[in-house]
């Protein structure tokens, strides 16, 4: 599937994946298309390039999954089309990455 | 399926080379500017050193398989003459593998201008020489290939790693081998490691990565920083999981650490962390992980970049890889293969794959990489402690 003008795309790496990688910024309210798939979710934050948008609606101490495996755990629940990174999410083995940068 | 490539040249060792090099190589920082005159007559001497004085189990390990390198034909050696990294052992192990060596000792030769002279001579008599390296027919089964990532972006672990373990599958399933690296970043990665190794290798890349995660806790650093937030990554795990995308999908034969050869073929991944906190750290930097690979014997190595970076390799040949279509465009010249469309286009991983194994068949028949092109020959050893410890 083509995606159409101002679409934004996002990459999925694995099936069972939860979040998806957005290749360009995507601006709150954007259309993001998820390659390979029929699926389009509206951002609901702005997403910079190279970050993560959920594709599904994650709880609280939910896994986060890329690659069809663990990346962190979520440390607050996060809506579908949200932006995923320091401020709801955090390593299970380094949590203290987020307070080392001053997130 | 295994493939004749190409006519590689035939070492007395018994190894093959996909390249037939004068090396020339200085073993301590008093004789680098020495060493680079030696070398400044041709465009594609290779030249490597080591700055430091001091030599010690480890340095002597890496230094004596670099001198032994496949792709190596003949080498001069420059020393300055009172270090402790010897300049004699260092030629003794080229010479056992049967390596043209010449020996240059500044101290002993008459200082600048003559050990200049005398090593210029030494070089143009081995290129005199190199033609009558015997030939051979080289296997995709021959092949040795090592890989790094570095000036990494959030896009890297999405498009060009998986890439280069696209390739790496199909290495392995045609007899040959392959080195992954980079302990440091398989933290979160263990789920996946367990189901593809023994219980005794998993025990070892287990022990390898409780040293990792022993010196991670103590500098208060996980290898993930603040650029790699900014670009996207948001914890180690999955900084991890981009980098280990490059060892592919099939078993891991075996760990091998830094300086050592395996004998087997398969997939091997090189133990880069040393055995005490206190003395020397990981390697931090690309020519460094280079030099790792370069020493396990690589004939090639595949460098994945998305920030973009110039290095290349003294000994092998680097082919590297960009997903980024800004770098693809601004560093043009240094990039070898574009894998953007995974990303943008309708290209698969796989497919993908298949054309970097195609430039990998290419590179070693005798395709100069942009790197080689441009005369880049980094290489650079560091110190650390780590144990001998052979594999299989």
């Amino acid at each position: 599937m083509k995606p159409e003008e101002n679409t934004i795309t996002a990459f999925l790496l694995d099936s069972s994946d939860n979040v998806a990688t957005v290749l360009d910024e995507a601006p709150a309210g954007a259309q993001i298309s998820i390659k390979g798939t029929d699926t389009v979710l509206t951002a609901a934050d702005t997403v910079p390039s190279g970050h993560k948008i959920a594709i599904v609606h994650i709880d609280e101490l939910d896994e986060i999954i890329k690659y069809g495996q663990r990346i962190g755990r979520a440390y607050k629940s996060i809506d579908t089309g949200s932006w995923v990174h320091l401020h709801n999410i955090e390593s299970v083995y380094d949590a203290g990455f987020r307070e080392r940068i001053g997130t | 399926m295994d493939t004749l490539i190409t006519k590689g040249w035939l070492r007395p060792d018994g190894q093959k080379g996909i390249r037939n090099h004068v090396a020339v190589a200085f073993t301590v920082e008093c004789a680098e500017h020495v060493a680079r005159k030696i070398a400044a007559d041709y465009d594609d001497v290779q030249l490597f050193g080591f700055d430091g004085c001091h030599s010690n189990d480890f340095v002597q390990r890496v230094y004596s398989s670099l001198v032994q390198h496949p792709n190596i034909f003949g080498i001069v050696i420059v020393t300055l003459g009172c270090e402790m990294l010897r300049g004699e052992i260092l030629a003794d192990a080229a010479r056992s593998a049967g390596r043209e060596v010449r020996l240059v000792s500044i101290q002993k030769d008459g200082g600048t201008t003559k050990s200049i002279e005398k090593g210029r001579a030494y070089v143009r008599e081995l290129y005199s020489l190199r033609d009558t390296a015997e030939r051979c027919d080289f296997f995709l089964s021959d092949l040795r290939i090592g890989s790094n990532c570095g000036g990494s972006d959030a896009l890297s672990g999405l498009a060009s790693n998986p890439v280069v373990g696209s390739m790496y599958d199909r290495v392995i399933d045609a007899g040959g081998t392959c080195f992954f690296d980079e302990i440091t970043e398989m933290i979160g990665c263990e789920d996946m490691v367990v189901g593809r190794t023994s219980n005794e290798v998993f025990g070892k890349i287990r022990e390898a990565m409780d040293r990792a995660i022993d010196i991670a806790s103590h500098v208060g650093q996980f290898g993930i920083v603040t650029g790699n937030a900014e670009g996207g990554l948001t914890t180690i795990e999955e900084k991890s999981l981009g980098a280990y995308m490059k060892s592919g999908h099939r078993q891991v034969t075996d760990v091998v650490r830094v300086g050592e050869r395996p004998v087997e073929k398969g997939l091997y991944l090189i133990d880069s962390i040393p055995d005490d906190l206190t003395r020397g750290i990981s390697p931090i930097s690309d020519a460094e992980d280079m030099s790792n690979a370069a020493a396990a014997g690589c004939h090639m190595l595949i460098f994945t970049t998305g920030r973009g970076t110039p290095m290349g390799s003294a000994l092998m040949p680097v082919i590297k890889l960009c997903g980024s279509p800004a770098t693809n465009k601004v560093m043009a010249e240094n990039i070898d293969l574009d894998t953007s469309p995974v990303l943008y286009g309708d290209t698969l991983i796989d497919e993908m794959g298949e054309r970097l194994l195609n430039l990998v068949v290419e590179t070693a028949a005798g395709m100069l990489t942009a790197s080689e092109k441009l005369g880049h020959t980094e290489l650079h050893l560091h110190y650390m402690e780590q144990k001998h410890r052979p594999c299989n």
